[in-house]
């Protein structure tokens, strides 16, 4: 019974490091233009132990303001949408040891990992904070996106190559 | 003289037709969902048992290449209510038989009383974003999406 106890502890124990935000926030802006998009039901996992995380985004959940930019957003010669629905990132933050979980502040972190856009992979890099407050775990990280590296077309005059990201999720 | 004239005001009305026709182009309004014509009116069970059959077909009968994918009528049981960090209502739509859930993002900012309509089958129009799908690394399963969603009332 006891070891039974324990068992089942442990296995709560294990499931309460993963934690999942189903209405994480993506936005893009570029600077040309002055587009910007934004997605408010990005899937987000963080394990507390091993500092892994990961962000799934359905793209046809990007919003923009202007109805065309959003229409050729999705289009096969940018993101391809109706093909490639989902981009993901897999990753780790790569110093989780510097995170206390159970004390309130924010913590600058490095988050490493592959993110695969319309089944390209690449390796990002980017710093982010993790915000420990009234017991929720907030995380953030904002970088640039080489677009072409991702084969995403678009015009080039009025759309930026690098694109600034910010991530947002709020785990409980 | 009466021939310039003629050919300046042409030109003249050419390029205010042109520029009338990029204007509404460029300000086309986004895909009013709730007035879209309903592709499709199922249960949760049939539409998620239908995305976990084969992902393929499901993107290729749902989705569309302009982002403005097809607009259904789904029914099932409320299991709980979230916010998105804008503040719309997420109505989390499922069914005994199957592991996933439906997220429906309600259009407005809304208050959803969370207790009266808990476990009530509900009837819900919106646009489908992404099907439901077993993820490897999440290690879990994804909802199903749909945005712009209001409760049809019978």
């Amino acid at each position: 019974m006891l070891l039974l106890t324990i068992f089942i502890t442990g296995i709560e124990a294990f499931a309460q490091d993963a934690l999942i935000d189903k209405t994480a926030y993506i936005k893009f802006h570029s600077d040309k233009g002055g587009i910007y998009a934004e997605n408010y039901s990005v899937i987000s996992k963080l394990d507390r132990s091993s500092g892994e995380l990961i962000f799934s985004v359905a793209i046809q959940s990007f919003e923009f303001k202007n109805a065309l930019m959003q229409r050729d957003f999705n289009k096969a010669n940018v993101m391809n949408s109706a093909e490639y629905p989902k981009a993901k990132f897999v990753g780790k933050i790569t110093n989780i040891e510097a995170v206390d979980f159970t004390k309130a502040g924010s913590y600058p972190v490095m988050v490493s990992g592959v993110l695969t856009i319309k089944g390209i992979s690449n390796q990002v890099e980017t710093p982010g904070s993790i915000i420990i407050e009234q017991g929720h775990i907030k995380a953030i990280a904002t970088f640039s996106l080489d677009r072409f590296e991702y084969g995403i077309k678009g015009k080039t005059k009025s759309i930026s190559q690098l694109l600034d990201i910010r991530v947002e999720a709020e785990y409980e | 003289m009466n021939r310039y004239r003629y050919i300046i005001i042409s030109i003249f009305s050419c390029m205010l037709l042109g520029a009338g026709i990029a204007y509404n182009v460029w300000n086309m309004p986004h895909l009013d969902v709730q007035a879209a014509h309903v592709f499709e009116q199922l249960n949760v069970s049939d539409f998620i048992r239908f995305a976990l059959k084969d992902k393929k077909a499901f993107n290729q009968k749902y989705l569309e290449s302009n982002g403005e994918s097809k607009v259904i009528i789904i029914s099932g049981k409320l299991q709980s209510v979230d916010y998105t960090k804008k503040g719309n209502p997420v109505l989390y739509l499922s069914d005994d038989h199957q592991p996933v859930l439906i997220q429906c993002i309600l259009l407005n900012h809304e208050q959803v009383d969370t207790a009266a309509l808990t476990g009530k089958y509900l009837k819900i129009k919106g646009i489908v974003r992404s099907g439901a799908e077993y993820d490897e690394d999440l290690d879990m399963y994804e909802d199903a999406i749909l945005e712009k969603c209001r409760i049809i009332k019978d």
